[in-house]
């Protein structure tokens, strides 16, 4: 009984943690232009992220070792250098994107700017960093995020047309006024916000963290196979409210204020006051992933001493990089830069760099030093392979869309 | 064999599990074929084995880092190796090693003032 509450406790967990600003921006501002034509696209990245989790996962379960001691291994200390400058400034500018999705989330429920609430955010969210243990943090924030529920919740209340949700998903081809170089924009974003690098990063330092053994590797299995697939129908949920509701009348949604509307008008006060809830608890628990991630990153390429179970003083440039990274990340948002636009920036350079945090994960995968009987079976590297490719076909398309497309048009 | 190919980059805990560094560079003897007689830790070993404008950065930027006991280098010997495998495990505690500078200015500067500092 234990067990299975464990099990079902880190599946709600995984699912309500799944989202933030980057799924939330990509997935509702997708749905508004090309309805539920991209959503092939978030089913494929959701698959992706399963297959490379559940590796990463093995891999820290057997080995002790985190996704950045794996890339500092495999890539040798210079590919790897190229590779933590890369991830380190994107999770920066992610955790200025997830900051800003707080404070409009705080606006939204006060009316106060949202430029006033980013420092209290950042301070609250280094607060939380600093005293919070590491399962309070995770478990609070994945609890609180199942509140986006609502949005599938919502999606029989805005009557829409299901035949014709079903024939754009159906069609996975731009409609109407877009092109082919638009769709492909899109596709990237959202590609990008369900396969985020610093998930990775989290979840296998997470495991690290918790003290993964053989033995959690079913739970772990479970969280992600369960777990994440359900998160990736929140996705597909704000995706789809916004295809019923902006998608017919050819708005675009621009705002985060226009992305909780399809509750609003679907389910009024009340469920516009819960969608606020959902998404200051997902894009605050994301937040502190990602301080959290940028201190792992670099703390492992090192070699550093990291992690929350040791007091912050036996850990100090671990708990340096992060209290950084969080005054960066604010500093990046006193630049007055829109957050929904600083929201798609990020997902791009976070497409960019896919390949170099995937690729050592499924080298090591591989690796019987590391995992003995625990290595990749067939069929995992044949998806892991393909999966790849794509991740690279991505990765080279992501600055070329964005300048063509002028970030979508 | 190149014995040295399984311990470069791989990381190095005490006997207690708790994290020293990673393996930056290895010092080898004049014996032919060459044995591993110590392990080198830290940016300065990191920045000169990697070479280059970036390795000399990063060397440089540890030189000038250093408190005055000069640049931190740590180098274990051979000896102190309890087992190599995906992790090198020492025999002894980290608190018997010279703590890196970083670490040391950080704690004493910022991180150990902030209340709290102590409580896991």
């Amino acid at each position: 009984m234990k067990k299975v509450f464990a099990v079902t406790l880190g599946i709600l967990t995984a699912i309500g943690g799944f989202i933030d600003v980057g799924d939330f921006v990509a997935s509702s501002q997708a749905g508004a232009r090309f309805g539920m034509s991209l959503a092939w696209v978030l089913v494929l990245g959701v698959l992706g992220i399963c297959v490379y989790s559940e590796m990463a996962g093995r891999v820290t379960a057997i080995s002790n070792l985190a996704v950045f001691d794996l890339i500092r291994e495999r890539l040798g200390p210079r590919v790897a250098l190229v590779n933590l400058v890369a991830a380190f400034l994107v999770t920066l500018i992610t955790l200025g994107a997830e900051l800003g999705g707080v404070a409009l989330a705080l606006e939204l429920a006060s009316g106060v700017y949202y430029l006033l609430w980013v420092p209290v955010a950042g301070f609250v969210l280094w607060i939380a960093l600093w005293r919070l243990k590491f399962e309070t943090l995770e478990r609070v924030f994945g609890l609180a995020g199942l509140t986006l529920v609502v949005f599938l919740v919502a999606l029989p209340h805005l009557h829409p047309q299901w035949s014709s949700l079903w024939q754009q998903a159906s069609q996975p081809v731009p409609s109407g006024s877009e092109n082919w170089n638009t769709y492909g924009y899109f596709a990237v974003s959202l590609f990008a916000s369900a396969m985020t690098p610093y998930e990775v990063f989290f979840f296998s330092s997470g495991g690290v963290e918790e003290k993964w053994g053989p033995d959690e590797l079913p739970v772990m299995r479970a969280n992600v196979f369960v777990g994440f697939p359900l998160g990736g129908l929140l996705s597909l949920g704000i995706m789809a409210t916004a295809a019923a509701l902006f998608h017919p009348l050819d708005a675009q949604v621009n705002s985060v204020g226009q992305a909780a509307l399809p509750v609003a008008v679907g389910l009024g006060r009340v469920g516009l006051i819960v969608v606020i809830l959902g998404i200051f608890a997902a894009t605050f628990g994301a937040a502190l992933e990602n301080g959290l991630s940028a201190g792992y990153t670099v703390a492992q390429y090192f070699g550093w001493q990291w992690g929350k179970r040791v007091a912050p003083r036996a850990a100090a440039r671990f708990h340096f990089v992060v209290l950084l990274a969080i005054v960066i990340g604010v500093l990046v948002l006193f630049t007055t830069i829109d957050p929904v636009q600083l929201t798609e920036f990020m997902l791009v350079f976070n497409a960019v760099i896919l390949p170099l945090t995937y690729l050592p994960i499924l080298v090591v995968a591989n690796d019987r030093e590391y995992l003995g009987d625990h290595v990749n079976g067939w069929f995992t590297n044949l998806l892991a392979t393909i999966f790849l490719v794509i991740l690279v076909i991505v990765s080279i398309a992501a600055i070329p869309l964005m300048i063509v497309t002028g970030m979508g048009g | 064999m190149f014995v040295w190919f399984h311990l470069l980059d791989r990381q190095v805990v005490d006997r207690d599990g708790q994290l020293v560094g990673k393996v930056d560079d290895v010092e080898l003897s004049d014996e032919d074929p060459p044995r591993v007689v110590a392990l080198l830790l830290g940016p300065r070993p990191l920045g000169e084995r990697m070479g280059g404008w970036l390795g000399g950065l990063i060397a440089n930027a540890a030189t000038r880092l250093h408190s005055e006991s000069g640049p931190y280098r740590a180098r274990i010997p051979y000896e102190h190796v309890a087992s190599t495998g995906t992790e090198i495990r020492l025999r002894v505690r980290r608190e018997l090693l010279p703590e890196p500078a970083l670490e040391e200015w950080l704690r004493e500067h910022v991180i150990g003032r902030i209340p709290g500092s102590s409580d896991a």
